[in-house]
C-alpha cells in the first residue's frame, strides 16, 4: 500500500501560461480518510489521555514525508493513535506550537510530537522528527532511503 | 554548464545549491536522507557549494542556467517561513531548450 506516496506522485496539469500546479494538499484529507491507521488531527484537538499518541505534520510536496506515512500505515506496532495534519495549514510558528508545544521554529518537515498518557514526551522536526517516528513505530530507516535516491531521473 | 539545486542540501555532487536566508538561522538543519542534521556551514565544509538568496529573487541572470533541480521543496506556495521556490523564477533563469527536474522527473523544458 502506497497511498501517500501515490499522492506525492500525483500530477496536476498546469493552467495555460504557467509551468506548475499542485493540488495535493486539497486531496490529502480524502487520502487520510481512506487509511485504517491514520487520523486527521485538528489544530486544537487534545492528545488522548491514555496510551501512546503520535502526531505527524507532513508536507504533501515532500516525498520523504509521504513515504513516512506509508511506512507508519504498514507498521503493526507503534502508538495506539496516530494523528496527521498538513503543514500547509500552519501559517506561523504558533500554529506548530499549538499542535506540539515547545517545538519552536519548524524549518523542515515533518513536525512530530509523541505523547504517553497525555504527556508530551518527545517533539522535533525534520531529521529529528523522523527519528521520533522511526523509534515510536519501530521503522527501519533504510526502508525510506532505498526509495528516495534523488539522482535517478525519469522523463 | 550551470546547474542549480533550488532548496538544495548537496544531494547532487557538483551542483550549486540555493537556500533562502532562513537557512542561516541557528536552528536550521538539513533533512536530506543520507546527510541529515547538518548546518549550511557543515555542508559547505564537506565541499557542497551554496548560494543564499530569497526564493523569489534568485541572483541569476535571465536565461543563464542549464539545469534546475528541485527535490522535496515547496513550490509556488507561501510557507510559514516565507515564499517557497517560484516556478516563475525557474522559467526566467533557464536557458532555452534546458530543463527543470522536480523530484526526479523532468517537469519543464523551456521552449
Amino acid at each position: 500500500m502506497s497511498r501517500f506516496f501515490d499522492l506525492f506522485r500525483h500530477d496536476t496539469p498546469p493552467p495555460p501560461g504557467q509551468i506548475y500546479a499542485d493540488d495535493r494538499s486539497a486531496l490529502f484529507p480524502d487520502v487520510v480518510r481512506q487509511s485504517p491507521r491514520l487520523r486527521l488531527w485538528c489544530r486544537d484537538e487534545p492528545a488522548p489521555g491514555v496510551g501512546r499518541f503520535l502526531l505527524v505534520g507532513v508536507a504533501t510536496w515532500s516525498g520523504y514525508d509521504m513515504k513516512l506515512l506509508d511506512l507508519i500505515e504498514q507498521t503493526p506496532d507503534g502508538p495506539e493513535v496516530v494523528g496527521v495534519f498538513d503543514t500547509a495549514e500552519c501559517k506561523s510558528d504558533a500554529d506548530f506550537e499549538a499542535r506540539s508545544p515547545g517545538i519552536g521554529t519548524v524549518y523542515q518537515m515533518p513536525a512530530v510530537g509523541l505523547w504517553e498518557d497525555g504527556k508530551l514526551v518527545a517533539r522535533g522536526w525534520g531529521h529529528e522528527g523522523r527519528l521520533i517516528v522511526f523509534r515510536a513505530c519501530g521503522i527501519d530507516p533504510d526502508q525510506m532511503r532505498e526509495l528516495l535516491d534523488p539522482r535517478s531521473v525519469s522523463a | 554548464m550551470l546547474a542549480v539545486n533550488l532548496g538544495g542540501e548537496g544531494e547532487f555532487p557538483g551542483v550549486l545549491n540555493q537556500q533562502p536566508p532562513w537557512a542561516l538561522n541557528p536552528g536550521w538543519r538539513s533533512t536530506t536522507l543520507g546527510n541529515p542534521g547538518k548546518t549550511i556551514r557543515e555542508l559547505e565544509a564537506e565541499g557542497h557549494q551554496f548560494i543564499i538568496a530569497p526564493n523569489d529573487q534568485l541572483p541569476f541572470a535571465d536565461e543563464s542556467v542549464d539545469v534546475v533541480y528541485t527535490n522535496g521543496v515547496p513550490i509556488d506556495v507561501l510557507t510559514h517561513l516565507g515564499p517557497g521556490v517560484q516556478s516563475s523564477e525557474i522559467r526566467r533563469i533557464l536557458n532555452p531548450g534546458r530543463i527543470w527536474i522536480d523530484d526526479r522527473r523532468v517537469r519543464y523544458r523551456k521552449p
